[in-house]
């Protein structure tokens, strides 16, 4: 089956378009603050980002002027360093110092600079981070490296426990996945995530786990360093609304944890909620259209398919480009359900506007935003989604989105958006 | 040299005031840069982005045509939206990246023009400026290419300066308009919000220039020297400060003079007030909420502090030019100064609360954080302001 339709175009910025940002997601790391070093324009969005988030007090710049470009700046880091420490109350363990698109350009002796940084203050962590967007395409783009940069302050551990760490997800799974019990179940005690953690030492918790869950793609490069480095071995795990994927899903997790004692794991009670939360949900939700986003979940194709068999309307669905792991969802709609539209949405086209449906309802601010649409249910990233509560979260949200239109461009500004 | 910013954010970088300019106009613009350029422009310095058919793109770049300086890829790709959404003018916008690189934009523009026939331009912005230089550039630019030298037209004035990071959504300056056609002018170009190609065509036809920022006066002495286009350089803020800035304009109109407007200032007039303020902000918008607080309030002692530079000639002695976030700290927190007017985000950098803050903000700073705050200032609007903020 062929695969479709994304062309290499000038891109699009709608207002629905962005993420978490570096600045957002290197925050997760406990007692960490960062410094960016770059021209002042680099790093406008994070400081507002940061702002809205309540982060700024941990996140500092140093602007360099062409001259410093010039020049070359890494002698100019350290006084940085010195006065950002003089400055903030609360000294820091992890110190990021990060850099823009042009450092990657002018090479900057970065090994050199932790070094010297590290000998002034032996105390803390230094750490090269990256928000350097022109290297999106290759192995590892910016919210791959900020991965990276999370756990790599994690230290090999002798003491190996029965925790499991999810990683790659920004946002811890809901309390009220069946993954918890799940694991449980077959001995494994505790979802260990990044946001659990106040102070770094609490965080090398993360180290003993014996088996790292990663929930996004963009954790799968720094589950193979830590597969390295702390022999934690690792499984990739991207979220599905599919029923039939999820089970699949979980006899992997079975497999991969190769427990002692293999039990019957009962996963009826929560089937039947999805169930009946998808029941709810088309009687509320009906026939209107529906338009699913890239900013929404990660595999947009994969839940059209999903929405599609439970009967919901799908109409549209938009992203940039489709990921490897979704790639056999996308060939499913164009075998089966070809009147589904594929939208691209940074597509040069998109700023026309011409495929206004404000009748509808839109998984995700962006499609929603191009679209018009008046319904939108909350969702972004998969955030807190995992297994069969995930179809019964999504279901909640569907439901609830259908009964009220939403004001897009206050939640828009309520989620500072980073690109 | 490198300066160190802690608590406040960069402020809007001068590509983003490249794209400000160009958001009006049917054009394909491409912000020659990875994404998060293009990202603070739509995000975080264009107000008007929500609900906007404005073609102001990214042009993706990467690191393999970076480093290769493979400039086949972008006019591709400029030549494509081009067939797609036939603009008026193409337009290329610089970022560090292209800095860097030694990107010759204003080459690749040429090129783009000779294979499409759309008039194309190259903006050399760099990421290390603000706003308003950035604004400059592409006004310029833009004027090179649209206007030509005309007879000028009785009472028909351009407003010089607007830009969303000084205006947000463009009230004020909606504001102004109908304030000076109530008063019998006829408005030309307002440069840069809410205006047509056709009005940039026609800038030459004013009578004068009314510059109402400090890009706007950059603006107004060029419009002067090419175009014989004199000017009235000064925001009217204040009810009896309007009256004397409509006097003004009538005399530069019959004059054909540039005047740098400062209020007629007869101390007796009013109530003196001793209590010394200090002003931080855009330079000329500041300095009309200078003339208010005189003229209006008695206010005697006055300080700017401008923050993206300073123009010696719209400033007054003990002014400051304030380019560095740690200039700016040092100068809110010296003793004498009793009342500050500043974007909400500078108190931040009060190191007590003894002094009386009022908040006003400024789009370049706070952006959509500090949207509560934006106020309107036009002739008796900063009367209405300054009565309500300083008796809460």
């Amino acid at each position: 089956m062929m695969s479709c339709c994304f062309e290499n175009t000038l891109h699009y910025s709608s207002p629905g378009h962005g993420d978490w940002g570096v600045v957002r997601t290197g925050m997760l790391l406990p007692e960490s603050c960062q410094l960016f070093v770059c021209p002042s324009a680099c790093g406008r969005h994070g400081a507002i980002g940061a702002m809205k988030q309540g982060m700024k007090d941990r996140l500092f710049y140093l602007y360099v002027s062409q001259r410093d470009i010039i020049d070359g700046y890494d002698d100019l880091i350290p006084e940085g360093v010195d006065q950002v420490l003089e400055a903030i109350p609360k000294r820091p363990k992890v110190f990021y110092i990060f850099v823009s698109c042009l450092d990657d350009l002018i090479g900057t002796d970065h090994s050199a600079l932790l070094e010297k940084l590290h000998k002034k203050y032996p105390d803390i962590q230094f750490l090269t981070g990256h928000m350097n967007p022109i290297s999106l395409g290759s192995k590892t783009p910016p919210p791959v490296s900020i991965q990276n940069n999370l756990y790599s302050v994690l230290d090999w551990s002798k003491d190996r426990d029965s925790g499991v760490n999810a990683i790659g997800n920004l946002v811890k799974i809901s309390d009220t996945s069946e993954l918890y019990e799940f694991l449980k179940a077959y001995g494994h005690g505790t979802l260990r995530h990044i946001s659990d953690y106040n102070t770094l030492s609490q965080y090398q918790e993360m180290g003993k786990s014996c088996a790292n869950l990663v929930l996004h793609p963009n954790g799968r490069q720094a589950a193979k360093r830590m597969e390295k480095k702390l022999e934690i071995p690792w499984l990739f795990l991207p979220v599905t609304y599919i029923p039939d994927e999820i089970e699949e899903n979980y006899k992997r997790l079975e497999q991969f944890l190769s427990p002692k004692n293999l039990v019957e794991f009962e996963f009826s009670h929560k089937k039947a909620e999805a169930e009946e939360g998808m029941k709810r949900a088309k009687r509320v939700v009906g026939n209107l259209p529906i338009i699913i986003d890239s900013t929404a979940v990660m595999m947009p194709f994969g839940l059209a398919k999903a929405l599609l068999e439970f009967g919901f309307h799908v109409i549209r669905v938009e992203c940039q480009e489709c990921p490897d792991f979704d790639k056999k969802h996308l060939d499913w709609i164009l075998e089966y359900h070809s009147e589904v539209e594929i939208f691209q949405s940074e597509h040069h086209r998109a700023a026309l506007f011409d495929r206004r449906m404000e009748e509808s309802l839109a998984i995700g601010i962006e499609g929603a935003y191009l679209a018009g649409s008046k319904y939108v249910v909350d969702l972004f990233n998969d955030e807190g989604m995992f297994g069969y509560d995930g179809i019964v979260q999504l279901m909640d949200k569907l439901a609830q989105a259908a009964e009220k239109p939403v004001d897009l461009e206050k939640r828009i500004n309520s989620y500072g958006l980073v690109v | 040299m490198a300066k160190l910013s802690l608590w406040l954010p960069p402020f809007s970088p001068d590509y983003s005031g490249a794209a400000a300019v160009l958001f009006d106009l049917k054009t394909v613009t491409a912000m020659h840069d990875g994404s998060g350029c293009t990202g603070n422009y739509t995000g975080y310095d264009e107000p008007r982005w929500f609900g906007s058919q404005s073609g102001i793109y990214c042009s993706g770049l990467r690191e393999i045509d970076a480093v290769l300086g493979n400039d086949e890829k972008l006019i591709e790709k400029m030549i494509y939206a081009a067939k797609d959404m036939k603009p008026d003018i193409l337009g290329l916008i610089g970022s560090p990246v292209p800095m860097v690189i030694g990107s010759d934009l204003k080459g690749i523009a040429a090129e783009l023009e000779e294979r499409t026939g759309i008039v194309s331009i190259g903006i050399d912005t760099t990421g290390t400026d603000y706003y308003d230089k950035g604004a400059y550039l592409t006004s310029v630019e833009l004027l090179k290419r649209f206007t030509k030298p005309e007879k000028h037209k009785k009472s028909r004035i351009n407003i010089l300066g607007a830009l969303p990071m000084d205006f947000y959504k463009g009230e004020e300056i909606d504001i102004l308009k109908k304030d000076m056609e109530s008063h019998g002018f006829e408005i030309g170009l307002t440069f840069a919000m809410n205006y047509t190609l056709e009005d940039l065509k026609n800038a030459a036809k004013a009578e004068a220039n009314v510059a109402i920022s400090r890009f706007g006066f950059l603006l107004a002495k060029y419009m002067e020297e090419t175009y014989g286009i004199p000017y009235l350089a000064g925001f009217p803020a204040g009810e009896v400060v309007k009256k004397q800035w409509y006097e003004v304009l009538r005399t530069v109109c019959d004059s054909k003079r540039s005047v740098l407007f400062k209020v007629e200032w007869k101390q007796e007039q009013i109530e003196k007030r001793k209590e010394k303020v200090f002003i931080i902000g855009e330079q000329m918008i500041a300095n009309g909420i200078r003339n208010a607080l005189r003229l209006e309030f008695g206010y005697e002692n006055i300080v700017v502090g401008s923050i993206y530079g300073i123009e010696k000639m719209l400033s007054e002695e003990g002014d400051l030019d304030l380019n560095e976030e740690k200039k700016i700290r040092e100068a809110i927190n010296l003793p004498q100064f009793e009342m500050l007017i500043g974007d909400p985000l500078m108190q931040r950098l009060l190191e007590n609360d003894e002094k009386t803050f009022l908040p006003f903000a400024q789009y370049g700073v706070s952006s959509k954080i500090g949207i509560e705050y934006q106020t309107f200032i036009t002739g008796e609007e900063f009367n209405k302001w300054f009565l309500q903020k300083t008796h809460n």
